[in-house]
């Protein structure tokens, strides 16, 4: 059923067909008319759309937005990401000015959501583009909607129709659960699929008038005198100007529903590794005829050593080298490069340099912390040919070998089995820094932003192949880390994480040892013992194993913990000795080819002692990896009804050095929020882990896709 | 971390400094303007070049490119509110001895190499750069050796860039490394007619602005059979450059860089990048 909109009052409406029709006739006027692009700019809750209301508009693949809008006496912080050029993703944070929080240290009521879009159909010749969108799809469910947009750009205008549900449809809260099964504990999720018929109309003109300024405006049938914390509108009318201050900094000013004046700023930018500054070529290895020389006259033992004291010099501070000729091994750990393919690339171009001709076949090893990763075996030619010309990654796959064995890579190398001894470099062993540190954890109920301010001490020491210990010593700077939560559960896995992290003195957050052992068939083992975190300490095991060419993997895992003492560093809470434990399969797997699209499970049980899962899905993509994960656990065991039915969630994203700096360089900031104050679906960190999710590893897969990415 | 800090300090600077004016002695605005066109697709050329992945552009290299491609057409850069700076022209006394063995850049001095004879004094100039050039001779052990100090200034506003000494065929590299002093240097192999010689070369930064050009060379004996395969010098020849290294660098471990200039190339950088 579609029901009619709100009748419009008369001089609203005079105005707005007057403004479509000059729209219309500017637009359509060849002189006047300016292509545009068809991405759109969002409104103001993040998602692309006109000011309330969305449009069939997706922030292109890859693509983020970050903003703030303010439309009284709604304010909204936003964070978007486009995928795929179809489906958008939106976050947001909606806080109610004079709608005060249960406590009064929260301040303002405030809202989290979550919204989708996905792209039916791109606009093409005389279709309009068509999407599915839903707002609100989770929690609470405060302004949860569903709606179908048309978007059709004629000249410089972009005009949106469509039909919507719920909040954007003007339907009251009450209304909507009267919509969803009864007693639903999530009715933003019970929402998306409801049965809800009942459809209102909306529409939307943007026009833009240059590539910087473009004025919009929407119908919107919100009823805005049912939605918590809104006045009746004047008018259902929206109107005002976005303008592109920067290539990726627009503004925006309106005049919202016949009364107020709003506006917005948005952040929007490519996720691209080479961010703010343009990366440099790296200069080609200086052919030296000092050590061509040296070379030609080195047997190979002399050989093996001259080469790991160039790659030294060149950077891979540890490298490995074995001459047999004609045969030649090298392995390094890629701590310069953010990929692999670089990495070999490098490797090539110093090895052929150097070697004599004598030696035709070569055999690279990637390693990590003493640990094989991937192998490459390939002829001398068959390499030169890939660094010289153009040929793509299926052709040099053609002539290369890729294993994830060792075994199998040494046999190539030395198929007689002699005694070849080895050059290595001799790295220092262990590593010192000092990192600022900012925690920041949101929507407690005595205040929705606590900031914990440290600067960490986080030392590494790798004595052999392998093997870490590891220390981290924080010295909190600022911390208003605290909860108005009762801890109700007598053995709480987190619910009691206020009293670890709200610390502000200095002290050991983690210290332990952690082992990683290559087993035959390339299943790789980790043991580890210690203060693995704040609140735990014990023990904790890994075996995995990828299956194919490392797109699927397969593994256990397993934790023994206590909870640690808050005021002694290196004892054991003597109030709960009870021991925490967690078991779990690990399923790991790429099903959708180069999408960069990650999925794992984890089944087993969970520190609170609740068996269940673990969803976790990511994309890395470029060097960003973006995800979510969400588990689903019986919850009966706890005590607590603010536990009882709880599902833990939690979002991650993953961004290279590389986008700060001006080169390829390796390493990743890591970023996540999650609730940190349940016990449901609670893990236990460690130092290293083996399950692969997000952590772009150099499996043959992404070997094979980085070797591509060095060539261009 | 440091970058952005870079980033946003150069940005504040550079609100502060305004941008240059480009003068030419019989150009006006429309020239420029073409002059400017013509530059600028080239600088994208050798910014592209000089770039990682070739999609973007390299803005310092672009930049360096752009000044260079202007300059060459008789453009000078200028402050605002300031008079042109004139090109280089003409000569100028750099290089002052002061006491035996002692030459004075400035306030720097360079120490020469001990019974060492200054054979030819001579200034010039080249583009934007004033230069006067030392010819020196003297022996180490039992090697002959000849060289060359240049001082050289630069006129406008464009800045040494910090790099390795420079070669170009015939000339080759023998080894390249690093003095204790933070200095860069390059030891080379040439056959000039039926002659083989080996040096060791420098640049020697002082400032933005100013540097010394130091070259060492001396005659490497005679190749009495074929190098090895994919060489071209012979162990012998290797050997006596190897010699001739040792001795000299004692000498090139006067030259001290300052640790602030290190690092004002990365300030200068970034101020090219925003100041286009």
């Amino acid at each position: 059923m579609i029901r009619s909109a709100p009748p419009l009052k008369r001089q609203y409406l005079e105005v707005l067909l007057h403004a479509l029709l000059c729209l219309l006739l500017f637009a359509l006027h060849p002189a006047l008319a300016s292509e545009g692009s068809t991405n759109s700019l969002p409104g103001y809750a993040g998602y692309s759309g006109l000011w309330d209301m969305p449009n069939a508009r997706v922030l292109p693949d890859w693509k983020m937005r970050l903003g703030y809008s303010l439309s009284y006496p709604y304010y909204y912080f936003h964070t978007t990401v486009g995928l795929f050029d179809r489906l958008e993703v939106n976050g947001r944070v909606t806080g109610i000015r004079g709608v005060p929080a249960l406590e009064e240290d929260y301040g303002d009521y405030k809202d989290k959501s979550l919204d989708i879009k996905l792209v039916l159909l791109k606009e093409s010749g005389r279709l309009p583009a068509l999407a599915l969108g839903a707002n609100d799809i989770h929690g609470t469910g405060l302004f949860s909607a569903r709606y179908i947009a048309l978007s059709k750009r004629i000249g410089a205008v972009d005009i949106t129709w469509g039909l919507v549900q719920g909040m954007l449809g003007g339907k009251s809260a009450s209304e909507r659960l009267e919509e969803i099964p009864e007693g639903s504990d999530d009715p933003g999720f019970a929402y998306l699929f409801s049965r809800d018929t009942d459809f209102v109309g909306y529409w939307g003109i943007e026009w833009n008038l240059n590539e910087r300024l473009s004025l919009a405006v929407e119908y919107s049938p919100i009823d805005w005198e049912e939605v918590n914390g809104g006045n009746e509108a004047e008018s259902n009318i929206t109107f005002g100007l976005k303008y592109t201050l920067w290539e990726h900094l627009h503004l925006s000013l309106s005049y919202a529903r016949g009364e107020e004046l709003s506006g917005g700023v948005v952040v929007e930018f490519p996720l691209e590794p080479e961010g703010l500054l343009t990366w440099k070529r790296e200069p080609k290895p200086i052919r030296q005829e000092k050590l061509l020389l040296q070379a030609a006259e080195a047997d190979d033992g002399e050989l093996a050593r001259l080469l790991v004291s160039v790659l030294e010099k060149d950077g891979f501070i540890k490298a490995g080298v074995m001459a047999s000729t004609p045969r030649l091994w090298v392995e390094i750990e890629n701590t310069k490069y953010n990929s692999s393919g670089l990495a070999f690339r490098r490797l090539f171009e110093i090895v052929d340099e150097i070697a004599p001709e004598r030696f035709t076949r070569l055999y690279f090893a990637l390693i990590r912390d003493g640990v094989f990763q991937t192998g490459l075996a390939v002829s001398r030619g068959g390499m030169r040919h890939y660094v010289k010309s153009k040929i793509d990654t299926v052709g040099f796959l053609e002539f290369a070998e890729l294993t994830h064995e060792r075994e199998e890579l040494w046999s190539g190398f030395n198929p007689e089995g002699a005694t070849i001894m080895p050059a290595r470099s001799r790295p220092k062993g262990w590593s010192l820094t000092l990192e600022p540190r900012l925690d920041s954890f949101v929507n407690d109920p005595s205040g929705f932003f606590k900031t914990a301010f440290s600067l960490d001490l986080a030392g590494t020491v790798k004595p052999w192949p392998g093997g870490m210990w590891a220390a981290r010593f924080s010295v909190p700077l600022y911390n208003d880390v605290s909860t108005s939560n009762e801890v109700e559960e007598p053995e709480p896995a987190s619910t009691d994480i206020v009293d670890y992290l709200g610390r502000k003195s200095p002290h050991l957050t983690a210290y332990g040892y952690d082992h990683i052992f290559e087993l035959p068939s390339a299943v790789r083992a980790r043991l580890g013992v210690g203060a693995f975190e704040a609140a735990f300490a014990g023990f904790g095991a890994e075996v995995f194993r990828y299956f194919g060419d490392g797109r699927f993997g397969l593994g256990l895992q397993g934790e023994r913990v206590w909870k640690r003492d808050v005021d002694n560093d290196f004892r054991l809470d003597e109030d709960n000795e009870t021991p925490y434990y967690t078991y779990f399969l690990n399923l790991y797997g790429q099903p959708f080819g180069r999408s960069g699209v990650e999925v794992g499970l984890r089944l087993g049980r969970f520190l609170g002692g609740d068996d269940g899962a673990r969803f976790e899905i990511c994309r890395t993509f470029k060097h960003f990896t973006i995800g979510a994960w969400y588990s689903s656990t019986d919850t009966s065991g706890f005590e607590s009804s603010y536990n009882r039915g709880y599902h833990d969630k939690g979002v991650f994203i993953s961004f290279p050095f590389s986008s700060f700096r001006d080169g390829p360089v390796r390493g990743r900031y890591h970023y996540s929020i999650a609730p940190w104050t349940r016990d449901p679906g609670q893990m236990v960190s460690q130092f290293r882990t083996l399950y692969p999710l997000g952590s772009e590893p150099e499996t043959i897969w992404s070997v094979a896709d980085s070797i591509w990415e060095a060539r261009r | 971390m440091r970058t952005l800090l870079v980033l946003i300090l150069s940005a504040v600077l550079i609100a502060g400094c305004g941008g240059g004016q480009w003068t030419h002695p019989a150009k006006g605005p429309a020239e420029l303007s073409r002059d400017m066109a013509e530059c600028k697709m080239l600088a994208r050329d050798i910014g592209r070049n000089k770039s990682h992945t070739g999609k973007r552009v390299e803005l310092i290299a672009y930049q360096q490119a752009l000044h260079s491609c202007l300059a060459q057409k008789g453009w000078t850069l200028a402050d605002p509110g300031k008079a042109p700076e004139k090109p280089a022209s003409g000569s100028q006394v750099l290089l002052t001895r002061s006491g035996e063995g002692v030459l004075n850049f400035d306030q720097d001095r360079i120490v020469l190499p001990q019974d060492v004879r200054i054979s030819k004094q001579s200034v010039g100039a080249f583009g934007p750069v004033i230069m006067d050039t030392v010819d020196i001779e003297g022996r180490i052990g039992q090697m002959e050796y000849s060289g060359q100090l240049i001082a050289q200034k630069l006129v406008t506003k464009a800045k040494f860039e910090s790099i390795l000494y420079n070669l170009n065929e015939p000339y080759f590299t023998y080894s390249v490394g690093r003095t204790s002093g933070g200095l860069r240097w390059r030891s080379f192999a040439v056959k000039i007619g039926e002659e083989w010689y080996g040096g060791v070369g420098s640049y020697w930064p002082l400032s933005r602005d100013r540097r010394v050009v130091i070259t060492l060379a001396a005659t490497l004996p005679g190749q009495t059979g074929p190098p090895p395969s994919g060489c071209r010098l012979t162990p012998a020849q290797g050997e006596a450059l190897d010699r001739f290294i040792v001795q000299v660098l004692p000498w090139f471990e006067n030259f001290k860089v300052k640790k602030k200039f290190r690092d004002y190339f990365r300030w200068e950088q970034y101020y090219f990048i925003w100041g286009d």
